[in-house]
């Protein structure tokens, strides 16, 4: 019964060192397919959540959609800015243009950071619902 | 060979304690969702909370991303209204050995107001002087 009991667990301890191979072997395939893309890192933070980008110049106005703008940087090698930082005024700007309103109510803003192998990417994001004043 | 067991148990928990941890981060607070100015609140039908969530590998790589705009429609679904106010937005983060999951979480009162919408043309005519 003993020796049944031990051939049961050593069953049980070689399947379970098969899965761990099995696991571990997925793990790092993913792990290099993501790397050979050069993605070393990839999240998204949430900064803000505001009723409107500007001052509501006019109380009266159109709803004329949702828009998304966006201000991105690299920095070179990572601490290297090659361009100018992220700019929230010219992510609002963006979406604003996107069509053709004057301000942005209902505002969401977020932050992409993304880790290559060659420098940081930071794209700030600006989303919301884009309004133009009743003349 | 008992104690053996005993350290690689007693291991194997603070381990697993350290690698599933969780962390919350403030986002922001604000008035409302919307703007309110010179809108009559008609209903305010109490605290709600919303939440969108997303998740990565080993907390490097996130796939898709919590939105906070899913995470309002959360939040109102459950007991209606048109808008949140005093709102408080924050992130929750939690780790468990190779994944993370971040939520995004929005909490405030659910809220309706009047409405002196007019559809005209391609979007809605929004009156909020209230005249």
């Amino acid at each position: 019964m003993k020796q049944e009991i031990i051939a049961l667990y050593k069953g049980l301890w070689r399947r379970l060192q098969a899965e761990k191979t099995r696991t571990i072997a997925v793990i790092v395939i993913i792990t290099c397919a993501l790397m050979a893309t050069g993605c070393l890192y990839n999240r998204t933070r949430i900064t803000d959540l505001s009723p409107q980008a500007r001052i509501i110049e006019n109380r009266q106005y159109r709803v004329l959609g949702v828009s998304e703008g966006t201000s991105s940087c690299f920095n070179l090698l990572w601490f290297i800015p090659v361009t100018p930082r992220t700019n929230y005024e010219k992510a609002v700007n963006d979406a604003v243009a996107g069509m053709r309103g004057d301000n942005i109510i209902e505002v969401s803003t977020w932050i992409e950071r993304q880790v290559w192998l060659v420098g940081l990417v930071e794209i700030l994001h600006v989303r919301g619902t884009v309004i133009q004043y009743e003349k | 060979m008992r104690i053996t067991q005993y350290t690689s148990m007693v291991s194997i928990a603070l381990v697993a304690v350290l690698v599933s941890s969780c962390i919350t981060t403030p986002v922001t607070v604000t008035s409302s969702t919307t703007p309110m100015q010179e809108k009559k609140i008609i209903m305010n039908y109490g605290p709600v909370q919303g939440t969108n969530r997303a998740w990565s590998l080993f907390g490097l790589w996130m796939i898709g991303r919590p939105d906070i705009a899913k995470a309002i429609q959360d939040a109102l679904k459950k007991k209606g209204g048109d808008a949140l106010i005093n709102v408080t937005c924050y992130e929750k983060t939690a780790w468990y050995f190779l994944f993370s999951f971040h939520w995004v979480v929005v909490e405030g009162e659910a809220v309706s107001y009047e409405k002196k919408d007019q559809a005209t043309g391609k979007g809605k005519k929004t009156d909020t002087t209230g005249k």
